[in-house]
């Protein structure tokens, strides 16, 4: 469905730096593009919407052409039909929930509107403004919106990171829900793992210059650990002694942990460290 | 963390899991046993380290009956050093160093001396396997 093969320059600390894609989506499927900042995701996003030209390549919507460098052929942004999702919301802050939806409607379609106000359980809040709604409902509106351009294809970049971890859990799963009930062709910027999982059939990883790998997250994401080991990657907070031994505190994301050690003559404060878990013996508990 | 030079003797994949078995480079002649959680590629020959933390080491004296543990061999006490809480145990194993640290009192319950004989027990799951 969505066929791409592209180059295009990509700026970075270290200096412009080419990225090379090859992407084929099916209908339907959902892709997330994975990596570090500063790779390209968001850049490849604007490439596929049409907001940029890539220095080389081609991308094609089924039998449409929308970009070929080599034909000098580029379609608009508007002649693409890609309804996009910005981390920011980007919305109409003067217009209500429900004109912001009707503005992008290629034509008017009230019934087509309440269906969409419906599905994003937004209904209630059709007559409040932007500046009136949480974060979640905001992001909400953002994604109401691009399914009300009626696209053939959803982009959306980094949907959830503006949220905190339970509200982001939980938009996640509206929608995963609300695409589910699309069954649109998607990709999806992300830099979290969680988002990759429950949101994308298959995820692309990005790395400087390249696709690095392209797979279900689970084989791509989850390599097996050959020594039966998972490593989670911390920073050591504090070292105090603990009788024989030494309590090492480590941070892990916004998490801290505490473990006893025997050998600390390595550690730092401040510095990274590897925090091993034994895939048998960790504990889980829904949070 | 004691890590434990060794070469894998068998390798057995089922239900989403790894049981390897290796016997050490100390040639104790008891097999040591890990089981991993995934279905790894390791082959029979491969040298590995088995890693486990000294705190999952536990030690017994005049052990009889019947027990799950397969992690289960003979050492020599060589050092001592206790806490008010723990003590650290160090063993000497046909010439491989093992660490266990355990709680002072069950140290002192099986009354440890430089020189006694003692078993160190670990489970199998408690055992990582790291290539060498």
């Amino acid at each position: 469905m969505l066929n791409l093969a592209l180059t295009h320059t990509i700026p970075t600390p270290e200096g412009p730096r080419p990225l090379h894609v090859e992407l084929a989506l099916s209908p339907g499927e959902r892709l997330a593009l994975y990596g570090p900042s500063g790779v390209g995701k968001t850049t490849l996003l604007r490439l596929i919407a049409g907001l940029a030209r890539p220095d080389q390549g081609r991308i094609a919507f089924g039998d449409t052409v929308w970009c070929d460098t080599g034909r000098r052929v580029h379609a608009p942004a508007r002649e693409r039909r890609v309804g996009y999702v910005f981390q920011d919301y980007a919305l109409f802050p003067n217009m209500r929930v429900r004109d912001n939806l009707a503005f992008a409607q290629p034509t008017p379609n009230r019934n087509r509107l309440d269906e969409l106000l419906a599905l994003t359980r937004l209904a209630p809040l059709a007559e409040r403004y932007p500046h009136q709604l949480s974060g979640g409902q905001r992001q909400r509106v953002a994604l109401a919106r691009a399914l009300a351009q009626e696209p053939q294809l959803l982009l959306m970049d980094e949907p959830l990171s503006a949220l905190d971890p339970a509200l982001r859990v939980a938009l996640r799963e509206e929608i995963d829900e609300i695409l589910h009930t699309v069954q649109l062709t998607t990709v999806i910027v992300s830099h979290d793992l969680g988002d990759v999982f429950r949101l994308a059939h298959r995820v692309a990883v990005l790395e400087p210059g390249k696709v690095a790998a392209l797979g279900t997250p689970r084989d791509v994401l989850l390599p097996p650990t050959p020594g039966g080991r998972h490593a989670l990657s911390g920073t050591v907070l504090a070292i105090e002694p603990a009788d024989v031994l030494w309590r090492v505190t480590v941070a892990i994301g916004n998490d801290t942990v505490a473990t006893l050690s025997a050998d600390v003559d390595q550690l730092r404060i401040g510095a990274p460290v590897a925090v091993q878990l034994n895939g048998s013996s960790a504990v889980l508990q829904p949070a | 963390m004691n890590r434990i030079p060794a070469t894998l003797t068998r390798v057995e994949h089922g239900a989403g899991m790894t049981l390897i078995e290796a016997e050490a480079a100390a040639r104790s002649g008891l097999p040591l046993v890990a089981t991993i959680v995934g279905e790894v590629a390791l082959t029979v020959g491969a040298a590995v380290v088995l890693a486990c933390k000294e705190t999952e080491v536990a030690l017994a004296k005049h052990l009889s009956g019947e027990i799950s543990l397969r992690n289960r061999h003979g050492a020599r006490v060589v050092g001592l050093d206790s806490g008010s809480v723990l003590t650290r145990v160090q063993l000497d194993w046909h010439g491989q160093r093992i660490a266990s640290v355990i709680t002072t009192g069950s140290a002192q319950r099986l009354g440890l001396r430089i020189g006694d004989d003692v078993e160190w027990l670990v489970k199998a799951n408690e055992m990582a396997v790291e290539t060498a």
